[in-house]
C-alpha cells in the first residue's frame, strides 16, 4: 500500500516534470527557420513557457544604472526611481527589443537587460540619455562683449595646469612680468600635453597653432571665431576653459541672470575644430514637460535629411507664441541636457507650438531623439554603474561548450557508478535522470533563468546528486556484510542514512540560499540550480530508489542484491 | 567491486602533523597575499573596462599590444586563448587614471564605458586584413566592486552563521565549532591557491568558495552523523578510537562522492570552456581541501575538544 502511494506520487511528480519541459523541448530544437515562421502569439506563449536562457548564453546587454538624486527634493526622492523606469520601458519599447527586463534594485539602481541586443553604444544612449529639452534665449552681442571683458579682467592671474586651475595668484595682476610670462609659457605647455588624450588622430592636429592664452587677456585669447550669437574655442582647448569657467572668479564676471552653454557637437572651422560657447538665460522660457508629439521628418531645405519636429501643448503652444513674437530677430537656444543642440534665430511669431529640431548627424540620431522626446525626460540624471554585453557567437559557444560538459559528465558519473555498484548503479543513474528532468521542469515552472554558471551548477550537481544513493547504497553494503538478509539490510541502510542524508543536504542548502540572496544575475542562476538540486536529488533517493527496491524485494525472497 | 572495503587506517594518530600540514599551506598562503599586497581582483571588484575579441587568424600577442598601448592603454592585460585567435583585454582602476576626463558631448558614458569604447575602436580600427568581432564587453564601475566586496564579505559570515546554528541543533556546539574551523580551512587553502597561481578573485571565484563551504560542510556532516551514531551505540569506547573507526567507516563514500564530484568538474574543465574553466579548477582545489579536512581536521578537532575539555562519561 505504501509503495503504492509513492509510485502515484513519483508518476505525477515525472508526469509533470515532462509536461512542464514539452515546451522547452519543442522550442529548442526548432530551427531558425521554423521559429521565424511562428506567429507572435505561437512564439509569446514559447517564449512564457520554455526556459529562460541568460544573456550569457543568448547573447545581449546587462545594464546597472544609477540615478543622481541630489538635486530632488525629499518629495521627488521618493518616487524618482518608479518614474525613471516608467519612461525608460517606453523608451526601451519603441526602441524595439524582445523581452526587455527592467528592474528596480534597492533604492538608486536600476538593472536593465537587453536580450539580443547587437547596437550597444545606440542602446546607452536612448537608455542614458535624460532628454531634457529646454528653449533658453541667446544674449544679444553687446551683451557678451561686456561678459566677455569682464571675465578678462578677473581671471588675470589664473593659471591652468591640464584642466587643474590654479587661482591662488588671482587678483594680482602686478606680481612680477616675468612670473606672468612663465606662467603663461607652462600654460601652453600643459594644453599641448593635454592633446594626445583628447584626439586619436593627433598628427592632424599638431600642425595647426593653438591660440596662446596671453596674460593681459586670459580668456578672449582662447576664443578664435565668433558664430550664430556664441562665440568658438577649438575643440582641443574645450576642457582648458570649461575648468576656467567653473572658477570662483568666472562666476563673479558672468552676470546673474545668465551662464555659459556649450553645443553639443564641435564645428569644423579651417584645418581644425572648433565649438561653440552661448551665454544664454539663466531660466529657461520653456521646457520639454509642454511636449505631446515628437517625429521625424524631412529637413525641407534639403529632403535627404531627417528633423524632429516636435508639438507642444496648448498651453506651451501659447507661451511659445508669446515668446518668439516678442523676440523677432534673436536668437533661441535648443538646450538638449544642457547642451546647445542649436541656436537659430526667430524669423516671426510662431502661433500653433510647432517646431523642429535641426542639425542631426543622420537618420539613427534623429529617429532615437524622437524616441527619447516623445517618451519625455527623466527626472534625474542616470549613468551606467555596471555594464555586460555578450555577443551572440560566444553565447552560442558556451551553449555548446555546456552541452558538452553536462554530457560527458554525465556518461563519466553513470560509467563509474554502474562499474562499482552494478544494477543498483543503473538505479542511482536513472535516479539522475530523473533528477535532471526535474531540476529543469522546476526551473522552467519558477520562470528561472539559465545561465552558464548556471550549467555549471547543473553539472557539478550531477556528481553530487550521487551523493544521497551513494550514501545508502554504502549503508546497504555494511548492513549486509553483517549478516542480514536483503530485505532488513535494505530497510536498515535507508534508515541509517536518512538522517546523515538531510543533514547534510541541508547544509548545504543554507549555503546555496545564502549565495542566491548575495548573488546577482548569474550566480543567481548556479545558485538556484544547485537548490533545486539537491532537493530533487533528496526526493529521488528516498522515495525512486527506494520504491525499486521494494519491489524488487516484496515479489520474491531475494537471496543476492547487485550492489 | 568495492574501495575501503575494511579501512583501518590511523587517521587520528597522524591527526597533529596534518594540522600542521595545514597551518603551514595556510599561513604561506596568507604570506603570500600580504606579499603580492592582497589577491588579484578582477574588474568585477576592482572596477574596469573588459573587451574580448575574437578574431579569424591570430596574430601576435604584441601586435595586438602595441595597438592597445597606443590608444593610451600601456597597462592593459591582455590573454590569449580558445583556439588561439582569442584576445582578452583588461584594464583596471579607470578612475585612477585621470586622462579620460569627460570629453565634452558625452554626458552619460562613465569613465570605464569610455575606456571600453575606445578599446573597442581602436582594435577594430588596428587589426588590419581581416574581420575583429567584438564577443564580449564588460564595464564595472568602481563603486560596484566596494559593495560586492562587502556582500561577498557578509555571505560567507552569514552562511557560517546559519551553519552553526543548524548544527549546534541537530548535533552539539562542539560539532558545530570543528565543522566551521575546517569549513574556513577550505576557504582559506582556496585563497592561498588563487594567490599561488596568481588567479584572479572574481564573481565566480566568490561562487566557487561558498559552493566548496557547502560541499565541504556536508562531507564533514556525513562524518559527524557516524561519530553521533557511535556515540550512542559504544558508550565504552574511548574517543579516540571512536572518531578514527567513524572516520574509516564513512571512508568509502567520501572518496567516492568526492570522486564523482571531480568527474564532473574534469567535464567542466576540459569541455566546459573559458568562462567556467577558473571556475572548475577553483571548485577542484576545494573539493581536494574539503574531501582532505573532513578527514584529518574536523573530526581531529572533536578529539582536541574532548581531551582539553572531557564530556561527561567519556574517556
Amino acid at each position: 500500500m505504501k509503495t503504492r502511494w509513492k509510485l502515484v506520487v513519483i508518476a505525477a511528480v515525472l508526469g509533470y516534470s515532462i509536461w512542464a519541459l514539452l515546451p522547452s523541448m519543442r522550442y529548442y530544437s526548432m530551427s531558425e527557420d521554423q521559429r521565424n515562421k511562428l506567429t507572435n502569439e505561437q512564439r509569446t506563449k514559447y517564449v512564457e513557457s520554455a526556459i529562460k536562457l541568460g544573456l550569457d548564453l543568448q547573447g545581449g546587454a546587462h545594464l546597472v544604472m544609477e540615478i543622481d538624486d541630489s538635486n530632488l527634493d525629499e518629495n521627488a526622492k521618493k518616487d524618482a526611481v518608479d518614474r525613471v523606469i516608467k519612461i525608460l520601458r517606453n523608451r526601451i519599447d519603441q526602441f524595439g527589443v524582445a523581452e526587455p527586463v527592467i528592474q528596480k534594485q534597492g533604492q538608486k539602481r536600476i538593472i536593465i537587460e537587453l536580450p539580443g541586443l547587437e547596437d550597444l553604444d545606440r542602446a546607452e544612449k536612448i537608455i542614458g540619455q535624460t532628454a531634457k529639452l529646454e528653449f533658453r534665449l541667446v544674449r544679444q552681442e553687446d551683451e557678451v562683449g561686456r561678459c566677455l571683458t569682464m571675465l578678462d579682467k578677473t581671471l588675470k592671474g589664473v593659471t591652468v595646469t591640464g584642466t587643474q586651475v590654479d587661482t591662488t595668484r588671482a587678483g594680482t595682476p602686478e606680481a612680477g612680468t616675468t612670473d606672468d610670462k612663465v606662467a603663461a609659457n607652462t600654460k601652453t605647455a600643459n594644453v599641448d600635453s593635454l592633446l594626445p588624450t583628447l584626439k586619436t588622430d593627433a598628427a592632424a592636429d599638431t600642425e595647426v597653432p593653438l591660440p596662446g592664452a596671453s596674460p593681459d587677456k586670459p580668456f578672449t585669447s582662447y576664443l578664435v571665431s565668433v558664430v550664430d550669437g556664441g562665440v568658438v574655442v577649438d575643440e582641443r582647448q574645450v576642457p582648458t576653459v570649461k575648468a576656467l569657467l567653473t572658477t570662483e572668479q568666472a562666476q563673479r564676471a558672468i552676470p546673474t541672470n545668465s551662464q555659459f552653454m556649450w553645443a553639443d557637437h564641435a564645428t569644423p572651422m579651417q584645418d581644425t575644430q572648433g565649438r561653440v560657447l552661448y551665454l544664454v538665460e539663466k531660466t529657461a522660457t520653456l521646457d520639454g514637460s509642454a511636449l505631446t508629439n515628437a517625429q521625424t521628418r524631412n529637413d525641407p531645405e534639403d529632403p535627404s535629411r531627417l528633423n524632429v519636429g516636435f508639438t507642444l501643448n496648448r498651453q506651451g503652444a501659447i507661451k511659445f507664441g508669446r515668446f518668439t513674437g516678442e523676440n523677432i530677430g534673436r536668437r533661441i537656444a535648443i538646450v538638449l541636457d544642457e547642451q546647445v543642440r542649436s541656436a537659430p534665430a526667430v524669423q516671426s511669431k510662431i502661433p500653433n507650438g510647432e517646431g523642429r529640431i535641426t542639425g542631426m548627424k543622420d537618420d539613427e540620431e534623429a529617429n532615437d531623439l524622437a524616441i527619447v522626446l516623445r517618451a519625455g525626460a527623466l527626472p534625474a540624471k542616470i549613468s551606467v554603474v555596471e555594464l555586460r554585453s555578450i555577443g551572440p557567437t560566444l553565447g552560442r559557444d558556451s551553449i555548446d561548450a555546456g552541452k558538452r560538459a553536462t554530457s560527458v559528465g554525465f556518461v563519466l558519473v553513470v560509467l563509474f557508478m554502474i562499474w562499482y555498484y552494478k544494477m543498483s548503479g543503473v538505479l542511482a543513474s536513472m535516479a539522475l535522470i530523473f533528477n535532471m528532468i526535474i531540476i529543469l521542469a522546476v526551473m522552467s515552472t519558477l520562470r528561472a533563468t539559465l545561465t552558464m554558471p548556471g550549467i555549471a551548477g547543473l553539472v557539478l550537481t550531477i556528481g553530487m546528486s550521487v551523493d544521497a544513493n551513494v550514501l545508502i547504497f554504502e549503508r546497504i553494503r555494511e548492513e549486509l556484510k553483517k549478516g542480514k538478509t536483503v530485505r532488513a539490510a535494505i530497510q536498515a541502510g535507508f534508515d541509517k542514512a536518512f538522517a546523515t542524508i538531510l543533514d547534510s543536504h541541508v547544509t548545504t542548502l543554507i549555503t546555496a540560499f545564502v549565495l542566491w540572496q548575495f548573488g546577482t544575475g548569474p550566480i543567481k542562476g548556479f545558485a538556484t540550480t544547485l537548490s533545486v538540486g539537491l532537493i530533487a536529488n533528496m526526493f529521488t533517493a528516498l522515495t525512486g530508489t527506494r520504491v525499486v527496491y521494494d519491489i524488487i524485494t516484496s515479489r520474491r525472497h531475494v537471496e543476492r542484491l547487485s550492489i | 567491486m568495492h574501495f575501503f572495503e575494511n579501512a583501518n587506517y590511523n587517521f587520528v594518530r597522524v591527526r597533529r602533523r596534518a594540522m600542521l600540514v595545514s597551518a603551514a599551506v595556510i599561513v604561506a598562503g596568507m604570506l603570500s597575499i600580504l606579499l603580492h599586497h592582497g589577491l588579484k581582483t578582477s574588474i568585477d571588484f576592482s572596477g574596469g573596462a573588459l573587451v574580448e575579441i575574437a578574431l579569424e587568424k591570430p596574430v601576435p600577442v604584441q601586435e595586438v599590444r602595441s595597438i592597445v598601448s597606443n590608444a593610451g592603454f600601456g597597462d592593459a592585460e591582455i590573454t590569449r586563448f580558445g583556439q588561439e585567435a582569442n584576445y582578452l583585454i583588461k584594464v583596471r582602476e579607470v578612475e585612477a587614471k585621470k586622462s579620460e576626463a569627460g570629453a565634452p558631448g558625452d554626458s552619460t558614458g562613465t569613465p570605464e564605458g569610455r575606456v571600453a569604447k575606445k578599446l573597442k575602436a581602436a582594435l577594430t580600427a588596428g587589426i588590419s586584413g581581416q574581420q575583429v568581432e567584438v564577443r564580449r564587453v564588460e564595464t564595472v564601475g568602481p563603486k560596484i566592486g566596494t559593495e560586492l566586496r562587502k556582500a561577498a564579505f557578509l555571505a560567507v559570515i552569514y552562511s557560517l552563521i546559519g551553519i552553526l546554528i543548524y548544527i549546534s541543533w541537530r548535533f552539539q556546539f562542539r560539532f558545530a565549532v570543528a565543522a566551521i574551523i575546517a569549513t574556513a580551512h577550505d576557504a582559506l587553502v582556496m585563497l592561498a591557491f588563487f594567490s599561488f597561481v596568481g588567479m584572479e578573485m572574481s564573481i565566480s571565484g566568490i561562487a566557487a568558495i561558498l559552493t566548496i563551504v557547502g560541499y565541504s560542510l556536508a562531507d564533514t556532516v556525513v562524518v559527524f552523523d557516524r561519530i553521533r551514531e557511535n556515540l550512542g551505540l559504544r558508550k565504552r569506547e574511548d574517543m579516540g578510537t571512536l572518531i578514527n573507526t567513524s572516520i574509516n567507516e564513512t571512508l568509502s563514500r567520501t572518496i567516492i562522492t568526492s570522486g564523482t564530484v571531480m568527474l564532473t568538474l574534469v567535464a567542466l574543465l576540459v569541455f566546459g570552456g573559458e568562462v567556467i574553466r577558473e571556475f572548475a579548477l577553483a571548485m577542484t582545489v576545494g573539493i581536494i581541501a574539503g574531501t582532505y579536512s573532513s578527514i584529518f581536521i574536523a573530526a581531529p578537532i572533536l578529539l582536541e575538544w574532548q581531551m582539553w575539555h572531557p564530556n561527561k562519561g567519556r574517556k
